[in-house]
């Protein structure tokens, strides 16, 4: 009886297969098409980090910003892990049709060969679409640091490099490019320096603020907190402009290093193919969005400043900035 | 000051506020009844809806998930031998045996006040020694780190069951099992064979739902249980602990609060680990150690307000500092950025109101929490009597869907299919299953921080003795195992003196 009922639940199961792969097969062979009535159905923004980073707090914002726009629900969902690259290759895969898109940044893009030698899939796949924000890297101490300046702590790495301490991230990603181009500007080898791996930005900041390394490194929305506690003390930011909420605090050109600059910056892009007027219209939704006082607020909020870049301009920087940083982790 | 926390405590009581507080306490029960849903799950799902929310609204909701889920993760451990949380995988050791003597409502009754306890004293603490004990979270570097978790390794001990050799090894799966992945500190690929779905390593999450959840579904359908307790439950008020056993529950929910708390000041001590080494002390402290596994009320109460106070102790670094000790907090700190609100110092001077109005809804909600567990105990306890064949799938279909809710991956709902697998075959054979997810909790952050440890003091082991409290760890660690093997040397010793005396007779 058993054994019936089985053969039975095969054959069923496998006719229903069946016809869910001819089905599948009927719309794969549809054309992708101009998609006149874009968006029409909830849009997937492929966060490749936990939920309350600084990427995902960007996302969230603009997510919002984007359904009110298009009507549609405009969905945020975080799958981090393995140095972005699962969440990249989902969307390296799905459908161009732009309802999966990827949250762009330096650690998915630009540092991302430097940070995992075989990839499963090439960098330049995608479709660029649009920058929408950014945070510049600052130099952190506590606040009992004796150093006041940028100098101050150049001149105590150049003294004695071996027991100079600063976070790391291992890995690529920005905080450690603002270190490596600090090292690189005092032509100090970093291998002779004592780096504290630490897991993630939040980290480096706790150590930071703790006393236990001589330079930190974070973003603002890192920083925020403990610096308001009065734990931490900004000594730069690595950017060409002082950061609206910091106007004490030198850039790093004005410090005195002009070479040292990093901008963290989060985009979107999508899977290979995605049709010129998806992008087009993802394009102008950026550039709008990001030109909208209230959502400038709301992102400096989050530690994010504002800067729309289209999809040839990011791609121009992402190859910018993999060389870039191929030169810096080459020593 | 006093003005603002009189204001804060009247906004407490707000009908809005209340409302999302009772929200937020429904919402968190139930993500810690379902297997694998955690509060962070829940909360990064309502972050969303909370941005259109006034700001204490969005953080009243999301704290009520937080210590809500500790409350209910409980529950089915208690009752089915799955734990709802992570945070509540040590309860089932004695919660289960309570059920199946018939004394499920206790179990859950003392869960639930011991964790109200907790809940209470927390809230006090945020108010009234927050800011100056926040410092300790800072205070913490690498080495101290170290010798804490070499501290809890000791614990280890108390779970590896009969043989210490076979709970030892299993530790040291655990810990191989939690390093399959990335290295987070290198990002080079460890055990991962090449695959990607391997490179995001293996979260707790499933891992445990699978070893804990699936696998008791498997046994319990193995051994044909028809019900898990087949004898008549009372009403609510008959479930309550009276005289000796609630003494006892709550002498040890006060041990818990205490140790709890402490440790969950701490970046990195989650409430499983603390709740795990609650269950130690709670153990070391017994004149009856032996009894534990069979149903000791205090094997319950302690662990379960370790995790609630845990909890609660994770609001002092995030409000005062803007540290979060946990993913979850992570989140409530993304939900207060969102809003505009930089946590710290400042935020009690310039937004009294605000943080005020947040404690106070802590105090309303432990109090709705312990309402709605409290008579609910008698309807929690009769799916004790509900058959199996009903109980099983469904228990089932709910631990898969848990697997997927942390990463949204369908890869962790393999991996907790396999543990399942894992975990059915490790019953069998009469291995411990608590030494694997605490080696796999605690082997990260020892090896992390013993890297990092390293790598500050330019690699010599010399920061242990440097580092005073990191020495004071080590130091306790190393006492607790000597005293451990000692007294079960000098047991063995006595039993065998009694042996040979009763065969001498």
């Amino acid at each position: 009886m058993t054994t019936i009922i089985k053969m039975h639940h095969g054959k069923r199961a496998s006719l229903g297969l069946g016809l869910a792969m001819a089905g599948a097969f009927v719309l794969g062979l549809s054309p992708v098409k101009a998609d006149e009535g874009y968006p029409k159905k909830p849009i997937e923004i492929i966060v490749p980090f936990a939920a309350g980073a600084s990427t995902d707090l960007g996302m969230r914002v603009m997510a919002t910003a984007l359904e009110n726009r298009w009507k549609v629900p405009v969905r945020v969902i975080n799958k981090p892990g393995g140095n972005t690259v699962p969440a990249v290759n989902e969307v390296m895969n799905s459908a161009p049709e732009g309802y999966t898109i990827l949250a762009d940044g330096p650690p998915q893009s630009s540092m991302l060969e430097t940070a995992v030698k075989t990839l499963p899939f090439k960098i330049y796949d995608r479709t660029f679409m649009a920058i929408a924000a950014y945070t510049p890297m600052k130099f952190i101490v506590h606040i009992d640091s004796p150093f006041k300046t940028l100098q101050d702590a150049a001149d105590a790495a150049k003294k004695d490099p071996s027991s100079f301490t600063w976070t790391s991230l291992g890995g690529a990603g920005a905080q450690d490019m603002l270190n490596r181009q600090f090292f690189k500007a005092l032509n100090i080898d970093i291998t002779k320096t004592r780096a504290l791996q630490l897991k993630g930005g939040s980290e480096a900041v706790t150590m930071t603020a703790g006393g236990h390394v001589n330079l930190g490194v974070g973003s603002y929305s890192a920083i925020a907190a403990p610096l308001q506690a009065k734990k931490l003390r900004v000594l730069a930011v690595a950017s060409s402009e002082r950061w609206p909420n910091l106007p004490d605090t030198p850039t790093a050109k004005e410090a005195g290093f002009p070479s040292i600059e990093v901008l963290y910056w989060i985009g979107f892009s999508g899977p290979k193919g995605l049709p010129a007027d998806i992008v087009a219209k993802w394009d102008l939704a950026v550039k709008e969005i990001t030109a909208d006082p209230a959502i400038k607020d709301s992102l400096l909020k989050v530690g994010l400043l504002t800067s729309y870049s289209n999809a040839a301009d990011m791609e121009a920087r992402v190859r910018k900035e993999q060389a870039e940083t191929n030169a810096l982790w080459a020593q | 000051m006093d003005n603002a926390l009189l204001q804060g405590l009247v906004a407490a009581f707000s009908v809005m506020n209340l409302l999302f507080a009772f929200i937020g306490c429904l919402l968190g029960t139930l993500v810690g009844v379902l297997p694998g849903l955690g509060p962070a799950s829940a909360m990064a799902i309502l972050l969303p809806i909370t941005m259109h929310m006034p700001p204490e609204g969005a953080i009243i909701i999301m704290a009520g998930i937080y210590y809500g889920a500790m409350y209910g993760g409980s529950t089915t451990s208690i009752l089915m031998n799955i734990p709802g949380e992570t945070a509540s995988a040590v309860t089932m050791q004695d919660g289960f045996p309570m059920t199946k003597n018939g004394k499920a409502g206790q179990a859950l009754a003392i869960a639930a006040i011991g964790s109200y306890m907790a809940g209470i004293f927390g809230a006090a603490a945020i108010s009234f020694i927050g800011p100056y004990v926040a410092d300790i979270a800072l205070k913490f570097g690498p080495a101290e780190y170290f010798g804490l978790v070499l501290f809890s390794m000791t614990a280890l001990v108390s779970f590896a069951g009969n043989s210490l050799v076979k709970g030892m090894a299993l530790a040291v799966l655990g810990m191989a099992l939690a390093g399959i992945g990335t290295d987070p500190l290198t990002g080079t690929q460890r055990l991962t064979f090449g695959n990607i779905e391997l490179s995001k390593g293996l979260d707790v999450v499933p891992v445990l739902v699978g070893l804990f959840g699936i696998s008791e579904v498997l046994a319990s359908m193995g051994d044909k249980v028809e019900k898990i307790f087949t004898g008549k439950l009372g009403s609510w008020l008959t479930m309550i602990p009276r005289g000796e056993e609630l003494k006892r529950g709550l002498f040890a929910a006060v041990r818990g609060t205490i140790g709890g708390f402490v440790m969950g000041l701490l970046p990195g001590m989650l409430p499983a680990i603390t709740a795990y080494l609650c269950y130690d002390i709670e153990k070391r402290v017994s004149k009856t150690p032996e009894k534990f596994g069979t149903g000791m009320i205090e094997g319950v109460a302690g662990p379960e307000a370790a995790n609630n106070a845990t909890a609660m102790a994770g609001f002092i670094p995030l409000l005062a500092l803007g540290i979060p000790t946990s993913p979850a907090l992570a989140i409530i700190l993304g939900t207060l950025m969102i809003n505009g609100l930089t946590p710290g110092p400042m935020l009690f001077e310039t937004q009294g109101v605000f943080v005020w109005t947040i404690i106070g809804s802590m105090l309303i909600a432990n109090t709705m929490l312990l309402v709605l567990n409290l008579p609910l105990v008698g309807l929690w306890a009769r799916l004790s009597n509900v058959p199996y064949s009903i109980l099983g799938p469904v228990v089932l279909a709910v631990c898969l869907i848990g697997a997927y809710a942390p990463r949204n991956t369908m890869f962790d709902v393999w991996v907790a299919i396999g543990f399942g697998i894992i975990g059915y075959a490790m019953r069998r054979y009469q291995m411990p299953l608590a030494p694997l997810i605490l080696g796999f909790l605690l082997g990260p952050m020892l090896e992390q921080s013993l890297r990092q440890a390293l790598s500050l003091s330019g690699g010599s082991l010399s920061f242990i003795v440097n580092r005073p409290i990191a020495l004071c760890l080590t130091i306790m660690a190393v006492l607790v195992i000597a005293l451990t093997t000692y007294m079960r040397s000098r047991s063995s010793q006595i039993s065998h003196l009694i042996e040979e005396s009763t065969n001498e007779t």
